[in-house]
């Protein structure tokens, strides 16, 4: 692994790992539970998402040139440790595939309804593989670049979109309490987990100043898109509407309409962001899992690892009948995501935090 | 090998993405696509009378049947496409006048079915051009229709990813498509003539303007009454004359153009208009004054089982106009508050009646108390929810509104 990224360059792998797919229906999965306080909900996930993001990083310090799956073998020992990676693998190849799936969803709804979603896959796959191929620093370089178009459009969306809020469907506040609150929380834990991508791309850096303060910047953007998001769907729409649109924030974008009549489909904006949204995330999905094969099959070959799991996306990416199914695998893949951020990371910074002092007694 | 290995797998790549990224499979020409502006949906009709004989009518009346899959036909699906060679900019026949004769620069097709989905692929028998409802603008129900209930007529639209939140709904008791046969005078097509006019809400407050397809499926699936404007024409003219009062998906009454502009006011809606009073020194003489701000808050007042709505408004005017010119004391402080008193007792006395005949003729919530109560006091509207409407028809209202006269014009 050669050490050729700057600090800075964490941001750009932060919030386009934190910002994906899942924005386009979030904000239904949460306002299930948390309703109008659902914002709420993301602060918290947020909060414990810059927790999580502090301990890879600080496990990262520990072993500067391990992945997290690797740190996870040394922490757990052989047996454990690929048991491990191994979760991890099923949670990054499934994200991959049924991220690719959803985005090809969502797309064909809107945008290509009679492009079979193999070619859409395909071509998303590729993109990706060729990214993959010419190594973390073009990755770096590719996500830099889209970064403020994607930032600048969000903004955009969410400038435009602030004629249709209506404050009062915010009111009543904390009426549900606590519980719906931190049930919604945990529908944050899938999209916020993937500032586990810290985890892996640390070995690539060549220092670490200022690294602390950059995690929590991209941390905090990340979380503020999903609020600001969250805050206008409900501002829009009311919790009650947002139950029943199956991607609200694509919803959102559709309902912007100015008096003039200048940007009648002002949704084509927002769609020129979420393209570029669902790629940056499924790259780093890629390469995180291409990273923990890696651990997994203790090999440095790179391009079999690559393209062997071009047909399991394939595969996994096709699988799901409708759209109905792809929902519910996601919650599947949500259980195992929320095994991982909630119990397997502070556990093995737990456990690598005891053994170090153990360490410093003798 | 690995050099040979690196060359046929880049060459594979190029031809792949040859192949693969030539062209898009929906690709299609602006115009191959039959832009849909307006929808009409209204009952189907047998031929009326009189028009047994006629044979192109019966012609006509042949192609607007189809054979159902399921069922017999509940609705009449008309939609208008524009004929864009025919459009024209500027007004026609001169002088602003003659244009009901012309030829018609839209091709309204009618089909008679059940599910407008099936409706919709049926008119790709009679038309070359593939719907398109992405610059829908007006979605028409007939009065029948939407007594009945605009869930059925209305669900494909709400679902389709094509359609648009923000195409405008409108009721009418006449026959629907008749709205889309107008031919206007200024503009091409009776659609957008009509999705048009409730920007003028800023000129009077007579019509509702938020009439949109998203409000309405919030007002449906958060289970909020509504209200639609109504509209009626003439073979070039179209007029919103009012508002259609909704409980549930079904249309219960009606309100006149007066009772809109209050029934705004309690909604917070006002955006301009205009309201008459009659001068308390002289009720001889009338005064027009010009709204110019209103801002209405709803807020529940909860004493034990007792739950009143209090409506507290304020609102900015401007004097307009005045039967009696010349008034001498037009700039003094006296005059000033003598107008605001009057407007006031005139508002509050409007939005009580309005608000009486609301409760006790339609019976349906479209001032959102209820939502008011699920937002300011929950506890109380779990108590209620189960009676809400009969509660709402004996909801005390307490009405106070605060009324400032900004200018009086440049005369006295």
């Amino acid at each position: 692994m050669s050490r050729e990224l700057e600090s800075i360059n964490i941001c750009s792998f932060i919030i386009h790992g934190m910002i994906s797919i899942r924005l386009l229906s979030i904000p239904r999965a949460i306002v299930e539970y948390a309703e109008n306080d659902s914002w709420i909900s993301v602060l918290i996930m947020g909060g414990y998402a810059l927790l999580i993001g502090y301990l890879f990083y600080w496990l990262g310090l520990r072993y500067k040139s391990l992945t997290f799956s690797q740190i996870c073998e040394k922490v757990y020992g052989k047996f454990f440790g690929k048991i491990i990676i191994l979760g991890i693998a099923i949670y990054t190849i499934i994200s991959f595939s049924l991220g690719i799936r959803l985005f090809t969803d969502g797309i064909r709804i809107f945008l290509l309804d009679t492009t079979p979603i193999i070619f859409i896959i395909t071509i998303m796959i590729l993109a990706c593989l060729y990214c993959l191929l010419k190594g973390v620093r073009t990755i770096s370089i590719i996500l830099d670049m889209l970064l403020p178009l994607i930032l600048a459009f969000i903004l955009l969306l969410v400038f435009l979109s602030l004629k249709n809020v209506k404050f009062i469907h915010l009111r009543p506040f904390f009426y549900g309490g606590v519980k719906p609150i931190l049930q919604g929380a945990r529908e944050m834990a899938d999209p916020f987990l993937t500032v586990g991508i810290i985890g892996y791309v640390l070995p690539y850096f060549k220092n670490f100043k200022k690294m602390k303060k950059w995690i929590a910047i991209s941390v905090s953007i990340s979380v503020a898109v999903y609020t600001i998001i969250l805050l206008l769907c409900i501002m829009a729409f009311g919790s009650t509407e947002i139950k029943y649109l199956i991607f609200p924030t694509i919803t959102l974008s559709k309902s912007i309409m100015l008096e003039s009549n200048i940007l009648e489909r002002a949704e084509s904006l927002y769609m020129a962001a979420w393209i570029p949204i669902t790629f940056s995330t499924l790259l780093l999905f890629y390469l995180a899992s291409t990273l923990n094969l890696k651990a997994f099959f203790n090999t440095k070959k790179d391009r079999v690892i690559i393209f062997s799991q071009v047909p399991l996306f394939l595969v996994l990416a096709l699988y799901p009948d409708n759209i109905s199914e792809v929902f519910y695998l996601i919650g599947w893949n949500e259980d195992l995501g929320q095994l991982l951020i909630f119990l397997i990371v502070p556990l093995t910074a737990m456990i690598e935090f005891f053994k170090e002092r153990r360490k410093n007694l003798k | 090998m690995k050099f040979l290995l690196s060359r046929y797998s880049k060459l594979f790549l190029s031809l792949l993405f040859i192949i693969i990224m030539i062209g898009c499979w929906d690709y299609k020409e602006i115009e191959n696509r039959g832009y849909v502006l307006g929808i009409a949906i209204d009952k189907p009709k047998p031929l009326p009378k009189g028009y047994e004989n006629d044979q192109s009518y019966q012609e006509e009346k042949k192609l607007e049947r189809m054979e159902l899959q399921q069922g017999e036909p509940r609705y009449a699906y008309t939609i208008q496409i524009p004929i864009l060679p025919k459009a024209q900019v500027k007004p026609i026949g001169g002088g602003g006048g003659g244009g009901g004769a012309e030829s018609s620069r839209s091709w309204d097709l009618t089909l008679l079915g059940n599910s407008f989905f099936e409706a919709n692929r049926e008119f790709s028998t009679r038309l070359n051009y593939a719907p398109f409802y992405e610059h829908l603008k007006v979605i028409i129900i007939n009065e029948k229709v939407a007594r009945e209930g605009i869930i059925p007529p209305l669900d494909m639209i709400l679902r389709d990813p094509e359609m648009r939140r923000r195409t405008k709904v409108f009721v009418t008791s006449e026959e629907a498509h008749k709205i889309l046969d107008v031919t206007p005078r200024i503009d091409d097509y009776a659609a957008m003539y009509l999705a048009d006019l409730p920007r003028n809400a800023t000129k009077t407050s007579r019509m509702p303007h938020i009439t949109d397809l998203g409000e309405v499926a919030e007002s449906l699936h958060g289970q909020v009454d509504f209200g639609l404007p109504i509209v009626i024409s003439t073979s070039d003219e179209i007029k919103i004359i009012g508002a259609a009062a909704f409980k549930g998906d079904k249309m219960v009454g009606r309100l006149s153009g007066i009772q809109t502009i209050y029934a705004k006011w309690i909604r917070d809606a006002i955006k301009g208009g205009v309201i008459v009073i009659k001068a308390r020194h002289n009720p001889n003489i009338l005064l027009t004054l010009e709204l110019k701000k209103v801002k209405t808050k709803l807020r529940p007042i909860v004493d034990g089982d007792n739950v009143k709505i209090l409506i507290k408004s304020k609102a900015v005017i401007n004097l307009a106009e005045e039967s009696e010119t010349r008034y001498k004391d037009a700039l003094k402080q006296d005059f000033i508050k003598n107008i605001e008193q009057g407007a006031k007792d005139e508002i509050e006395s409007n939005i009580k009646e309005t608000i009486k005949y609301v409760q006790q003729e339609l019976g349906a919530d479209i001032f959102h108390f209820k939502v008011i109560l699920q937002k300011f006091a929950p506890k109380t509207w779990e108590q209620v929810e189960d009676d809400w409407y009969e509660v709402f028809r004996n909801l005390d209202i307490v009405v106070d509104v605060d009324v400032e006269l900004e200018y009086i014009g440049t005369v006295k």
